[in-house]
């Protein structure tokens, strides 16, 4: 795996830097940040939305199911228990350019099968030092 | 405890903006409200499905609906949720429904 590299820059924010891409992850305002960029949770589940998508393209691929321009829409909440935060609940509406009918529930296992949604779901081990 | 004041009528909020006593609420309360929250114009039919039923819902069972369910029932997608309420189903309408705010549902 590439290094991902996080560097702080102002405030909240923070640039992310991947195999050349760079992009900036901070809070909103109302979090206390400047909101130069989506925050954390809004990524991981930003994350998961476009991995599902990536799995549901391929296969439509190749079962020769429409898929361009398809999009996806999520949102998420937050729950609050003591004083960690955690999301607790996920809801995303995929749409594709036709409605796939009886191969729709095929369409939707092959997007719950992405790394990110399969890594949720399991909770990988998080091994952090200074 | 903040007041909002819509209509020449002073309402208690929390931080949040949400409403803390469920039987001040009207639906001048939410056509001032929108005002306030970025929803310009009158609010429309398919707002105050959303809200009607959020009120039902909560009403019934002492809590807001989840997200899904919200859908289901109102036959709106999650798009079209945000174009109604710009801050979405809870901050937006939850907010403008007058519960208090919510946690772990919509």
């Amino acid at each position: 795996m590439d290094l991902i590299s996080i560097k702080h820059e102002m405030g909240l924010c923070f640039s992310v830097s991947i195999r050349g891409h760079r992009f900036l992850v901070d809070m909103g305002e109302d979090a206390g940040g400047a909101d130069e960029g989506p925050s954390p949770a809004e990524l991981l589940v930003a994350s998961l939305g476009s991995c599902v998508g990536a799995h549901i393209v391929r296969y439509c691929q190749t079962s020769k199911i429409p898929y361009e321009g398809m999009e996806l829409n999520l949102t998420f909440q937050i729950a609050e228990e003591g004083n960690r935060k955690r999301i607790s609940n996920i809801v995303g509406d995929i749409s594709l350019p036709q409605d796939p009918g009886p191969r729709s529930s095929a369409v939707l296992r092959a997007g719950q099968n992405c790394i990110v949604r399969n890594t949720l779901a399991r909770g990988p081990e998080i091994d952090l030092d200074i | 405890m903040p007041q909002l004041e819509i209509g020449g009528k002073a309402y208690e909020v929390d931080e949040d903006g949400f409403l803390q006593e469920l039987d001040k609420w009207s639906r001048d309360f939410a056509q001032g409200y929108a005002g306030i929250e970025g929803i310009e114009g009158e609010l429309t039919a398919d707002h105050w499905k959303l809200i009607d039923y959020i009120r039902d819902y909560y009403s019934q069972y002492g809590i807001a609906p989840m997200i899904r369910k919200l859908c289901k029932d109102t036959g709106l997608s999650l798009k079209q949720i945000y174009v109604l309420f710009p801050s979405g189903p809870a901050k937006g309408a939850c907010k403008l429904a007058g519960l208090s705010k919510p946690t772990g549902c919509v």
